[in-house]
């Protein structure tokens, strides 16, 4: 970026400064001097339709509207010194109040509406309008998610632009002339955006409204809590809407590190993910064979009795907890201490783990700047739903192209790159096709800084395009121009996600240390590319932090080290193993064979699918903390109820490793706590005098204080000091290490499906 | 076309040279009269930038109704950058205007060699003819000259053996008058909603698929060959030192012989009306004349009289010269009704992009619409102007003050007949009576 020149001009008799390239309204603004306006949006291309910002400029004729006029150094303007332009205003919006609806009473918009706000603010007060008012459509749904009121409709075209200059979805379109002029979708199609509800805020009226939140409260009525999306991994800054205790409105709130000004509609709608109406309320505990509702005493005892009982009698290793990626940093933190500090033992771990050696994405606004993506067998869509809008931004603004390796032509395959159409599981196979079609593709040998070049040459020597198009059915020379896209770009990303880094069983997916081997190749051959995972879930960084793992401490720290051991012991208050403990498959095995007695599933559901359905049925004393009954609470002896992570002050860690608040936003059921406080008070119920002493927790900012000193790299942050657009580690400390890679590594495909 | 509908002065015979020759629209007849041997000319003898030149130097201005300087808005063309196109505007939408459909209708080889030689000009390889979709006979007399010029080599790739290539493409328009507005018609010509865009960037340099676009009306492409032929002295030979050359106007209304003709720019409008019209219809005598189409200020009868039909001498009266469609309006004729009526066509083309225009126009029309039905109120004359002056400026393309500027000056001179219509809720005596 070249440094901006700072243009100086008066607006009313004040001396504004501003960047150049600005417009006069934004300086205006920015200098708190009002102009209303309604099609005028600060996330889109202005288009200077509504003429409600006409302002004075000396030297040029007439009014201008000042959406659209760049300042320049000396300009002149008059705002609200100037009569002319006063009138003009005025008259806009007495224009647009003659055939507006009078229905503030029930539109939903009532509260937060730009033109109630405006026509207050700069309309003559009263209309002298006296024929009869034009009647459009009313209640007329757009889709299943929105409801369209053409009446209301100002035609300010701010959701088709949006759809247009974001989403590349040009769904919406203005129909019809002058003031029969309509905002409709295409004949007889609905509206089907995934992105359509961000159209909802950007509305300035009451035309477009949410079918979810419809009539559920008056805005005014609303306890906003600023909150994170939890859907996806990329944790979308959120407010939520809560009136009677009761979620009404998730509402995207800007964050430019992480979702802008968006969030996709999953997010947006989950109302009842978020706030699920079938919750647990009561601890349950298996008599009879029957789960039946227990005082919570009682219960919490009971799992204290038990996983003492069992330590005692079949020792450390016959225990283990699965922490969640789905979790709060908090609880996932004090189970893995509970385990370690409490039972002395490294049987911890959970489900969708990042797998080892994966570099997670390093930012995502970083993406806006690349110029080409490679997406191996990962469909940001459908997995990361903001990446697809930074990844369109790159496409749209800067002229990126997209190269797609996944079975399906998803959504980003529109852009310039090929669809690269492998089948399941030879994504091995294409890559290392991949990184030869790249030698062969006019690389500059000199510029690869490897040792090994010539010993990777003959590596990859047997996998021409055409034999590559056997295994993995992608077409040669789709292959060949992915590989020169990929020579000739400077900034080149390679993204792949869960599915390629840690595939189900069974999928036939390849084995990630192959795939690994060969992404770590094309790292050394590109020099320029970053190669990053993709996480699946809203903390799956965060889980891997929190030491939620058999062989490794939070903050990344290693198990091996003794001081660390004996830091954390002394803080801990208890003896920690050295030993690495079992990891979910070894808990699994020794589940089946007999050896596994006790088990905590914290808040994740690995019967749901991920595991054999009566792996844990194997287990005879199974205690699983969730919000609803799941594949797993139906096999459980004791459930435990928790929080929503609506209902809970702590933290997540997103994709790129950015630390994001939670906040209580609405009440728990009654006794309900959030899951790190029932681990604290089973904890204390096992444990005595100082030890016991050792689980006293203020509350989560107590949790996170003493985080935020065993881990290494968020030394002195508090809860509170943490900003509602998150904090992000300095860069380093996660750790970038494939730059210092300079050698090619043997790639073993093994038993890849695709051979 | 029978005669009927083609009468033509006897004034000078340069635009119009062609019009009424039978099998004008033939290209054996159009040659046997001297045509393309300004195209050969062109491009034998001259390389595109003395064309620009030529233009530059005849003074020539835009006939479709602003009257800019063509030669300098090819000026304007981006240098190095191509490809780029220039397209006919052949929409001519504004009310009381038809001179281009005659040119086109008996000429088309005419508007093809001005089409050529403006796009050799502009070093354009692609021209567009963006047409009023309701032409028919226009559109089949165009693309049977365009196959015909193609046969012969007038047209297509290396054109006489010249080593330029031109394509020109006919685009039908659907029937939006804003798709005149040339922003608007390029949008359209795209394939999407016609609505104006902002300027800058201006058509010349951003124009049609982000490319340099050079729009012309069609007149002003057809002047272009007879100065590549005879200089631009020749041309200055008729009209004012600001406004020379021949123009087209089209008469209607009430006057005796009502049509298209050639006069010299500057002509007086008496003449026009008395002289070449045969003065007013049945005798009767005018009470206005809206000198450029609707979207021009009329003027009282006896103001008119007093103009000469050039750019500045209608500017300095307060209205326009415009397209050259000159209205007569006789003192039969209410002028309530007659607003209303243009009000309603105003409202009803209104692109919608805009606030301004777009509720400004439908309620001035609903306003006018009342007091003809006699509900006016007193204080409809002043917030019709207010109104008129709310939309005045502030719209988004010139299309609001099309309405508001003609229908404020019709308030302001007429004002007495609006008054009585509201208070006697009826015509005034004399005005929109039986005829």
């Amino acid at each position: 970026m070249t440094e901006e020149r700072t243009v100086v001009l008066t607006i009313d008799g004040q001396e504004v400064r501003c960047p150049a390239g600005w417009t006069i309204y934004q300086a205006a603004t920015a200098a708190g001097i009002h102009i209303p306006t309604f099609c005028n949006h600060p996330k889109l291309v202005p288009v200077g339709a509504c003429r409600t910002c006409l302002v004075e400029v000396e030297s040029m004729r007439g009014l201008q509207t000042s959406c659209t006029v760049p300042v320049r150094q000396g300009l002149v303007v008059r705002v609200h010194t100037s009569p002319a332009a006063v009138k003009a205003r005025h008259a806009m919006i007495e224009f647009l109040l003659t055939n507006h609806p009078l229905d503030c009473p029930v539109c939903d918009k009532g509260g937060e509406c730009v033109l109630q706000d405006q026509a207050m603010a700069d309309g003559p007060g009263v209309s002298r309008y006296v024929e009869e008012k034009r009647h459009k459509s009313k209640r007329q749904p757009l889709g299943d998610r929105i409801v369209l009121d053409q009446e209301r409709c100002v035609l300010c075209w701010r959701c088709i632009r949006f759809l247009d200059e974001w989403a590349d979805d040009h769904q919406l379109d203005l129909f019809g002339r002058g003031a029969a002029t309509r905002l409709d979708t295409f004949a007889g199609r609905p509206l089907l955006s995934q992105w359509q509800g961000n159209t909802i805020e950007l509305c300035p009226v009451g035309a477009l409204t949410s079918r979810a939140f419809r009539f559920e409260a008056r805005v005014w009525e609303l306890t906003n809590t600023p909150s994170v999306c939890t859907l996806c991994a990329v944790g979308c800054s959120t407010t939520i809407g809560v009136k009677n205790n009761v979620l009404r409105r998730i509402t995207p709130r800007e964050n430019m590190q992480v979702n802008d000004a968006w969030i996709c509609d999953t997010g947006r709608f989950s109302h009842r993910l978020v706030d699920p109406e079938d919750r647990l309320t009561q601890p349950l505990v298996r008599r009879e064979g029957r789960l039946e509702p227990v005082p919570w005493a009682g219960a919490l005892d009971l799992v204290a009795r038990r996983f003492a009982a069992v330590l005692q009698e079949k020792g450390p290793a016959a225990v283990g907890a699965l922490g969640s990626a789905r979790a709060t940093n908090e609880a996932n933190y004090l189970l893995q201490r509970f385990v370690r500090a409490a039972w002395s033992c490294n049987n911890i771990d959970h489900l969708g783990r990042v797998p080892v050696g994966a570099q997670p994405l390093h930012s995502l606004p970083d993406l806006e700047e690349k110029d080409l993506i490679l997406l191996i067998d990962f469909d940001p869509s459908a997995e990361a739903p903001l990446v697809e809008l930074w990844l369109k931004k790159a496409v749209l603004r800067h002229g990126a192209k997209v190269i797609v390796a996944h079975p399906m032509p998803i959504e980003l395959a529109r852009y310039g790159g090929p669809w690269l159409s492998l089948r399941p599981g030879s994504e091995g196979s294409l890559l290392q096709g991949l990184a030869r079609a790249v030698l062969e593709g006019g690389l500059d040998p000199k510029a690869i800084r490897a040792t090994n070049l010539e010993e990777f040459r003959t590596w990859v020597k047997e996998h021409t395009p055409d034999q590559i198009e056997r295994t993995t059915g992608v077409p040669a020379g789709a292959l060949v121009a992915a590989a020169r896209l990929l020579v000739e770009a400077k900034r080149p990303a390679i993204l792949y996600g869960r599915q390629v880094a840690s595939p189900l069983p069974d999928s036939g997916t390849t084995a990630w240390d192959g795939l690994s081997a060969a992404l770590a190749n094309l790292a050394v051959l590109l020099g320029n590319a970053e190669i990053a995972f993709v996480a699946g879930e809203c903390n799956t960084l965060g889980a891997r932090e929190m030491g939620v793992v058999p062989g490794q401490l939070p903050g990344g720290q290693a198990l091996g080290d003794g001081q660390v051991r004996s830091q954390l012991a002394g803080l801990w208050g208890g003896k920690l193993a050295a030993e690495r403990g079992l990891d979910l498959e070894g808990m699994m095995a020794e589940a089946e064979a007999g050896h596994l007695h006790a088990l905590w599933v914290l808040e994740s559901n690995p019967s749901g699918g991920a595991l054999p359905a009566d792996a844990l049925a194997r287990v005879p004393f199974l205690v699983v903390s969730d919000q609803v009954a799941t594949e797993t609470t139906a096999l459980a002896q004791v459930v435990l109820p928790v929080s929503t992570l609506a209902e809970t002050d702590g933290t997540l860690i997103n994709l790129t490793g950015r630390l994001l608040r939670l906040h209580e936003a609405k009440r728990p059921p009654a006794q309900v706590q959030p899951a790190w406080r029932l681990i604290a008070e089973v904890a204390q119920r096992m444990l005595e005098g100082k030890r016991r002493r050792a689980w006293e927790f203020g509350g989560a900012a107590g949790v996170f204080a003493e985080i935020a000193k065993v881990v290494p790299s968020w030394r002195g942050l508090t809860l509170d000091a943490i900003e509602e657009d998150g904090w992000q580690p300095r860069p380093g400390q996660a750790g970038q290490s494939q730059a210092a890679r300079r050698a090619f590594v043997h790639v073993d495909l093994g038993q890849e499906a695709g051979r | 076309m029978d005669k009927k509908e083609a009468p033509v002065g006897e004034q000078p015979r340069v635009l119009l040279h062609n019009v009424g020759v039978p099998g004008s629209h033939e290209i054996d007849t159009y040659t046997g009269r001297g045509g393309y041997q300004a195209w050969e000319q062109a491009l034998k003898q001259h390389q595109p930038a003395q064309i620009v030149e030529m233009v530059l130097e005849s003074g020539l201005r835009g006939r479709g109704g602003a009257g800019f300087p063509t030669g300098r808005k090819w000026t304007f063309l981006p240098k190095g950058v191509h490809p780029r196109y220039l397209v006919c505007n052949a929409d001519e939408g504004e009310p009381g205007t038809f001179k281009d459909r005659v040119l086109m209708e008996w000429d088309p080889h005419g508007v093809l060699e001005g089409i050529a030689i403006s796009s050799y000009a502009c070093e354009v390889e692609h021209a567009f003819i963006y047409l009023r979709g309701e032409y028919a006979q226009s559109f089949r007399r165009l693309q049977a000259a365009i196959d015909q010029a193609s046969q012969r080599g007038y047209l297509g790739g290396n054109i006489l053996e010249s080593g330029y290539s031109l394509k020109i493409s006919i685009v039908l328009g659907a029937g939006a008058y804003i798709c005149g507005e040339e922003t608007a018609l390029l949008s359209s010509l795209e394939g999407a909603r016609g609505h104006p865009k902002l300027k800058p960037p201006f058509p010349a340099v951003q124009g049609l698929y982000r490319k340099p676009t050079i729009v012309n009306n069609v007149e002003t492409l057809f002047s272009v060959p007879f100065i590549v032929r005879n200089g631009a002295a020749w041309y200055r030979q008729w009209g004012t030192e600001k406004s020379p050359g021949p123009k087209l106007y089209c008469v209607s209304g009430h006057v005796a012989r009502p049509g298209t003709y050639e006069l010299p720019l500057g002509t007086h409008m008496r003449t026009l009306i008395e002289d070449v019209c045969g003065g007013p219809k049945d005798g009767v005598p005018l009470k206005a004349i809206i000198p450029g189409g609707s979207s021009t200020c009329a003027l009282p009868a006896d103001v008119a009289f007093r103009c000469s039909l050039d750019y500045e001498s209608l500017e300095a009266a307060g209205t326009m010269l415009g397209s050259g469609a000159v209205i007569a309006v006789n003192e039969r004729t209410c002028m309530v009704r007659l607003y209303q009526r243009i009000a309603s066509f105003y409202a009803h083309e209104s692109c919608g992009k805009c606030i301004p225009c777009r509720e400004g126009t439908s309620w001035a029309t609903q306003i006018l619409a009342r007091i003809e039905s006699g509900q006016g109120r007193p204080e409809d004359v002043p917030l019709l102007l207010d109104i008129c002056e709310n939309i005045t400026g502030r719209s988004f393309c010139p299309l609001g003050d099309a309405l508001a500027t003609p229908l404020s000056s019709s308030l302001r001179h007429f004002r007495d007949e609006y008054e009585f219509h509201i208070r006697e809720k009826r015509c005034m005596p004399g005005a929109g009576g039986p005829q």
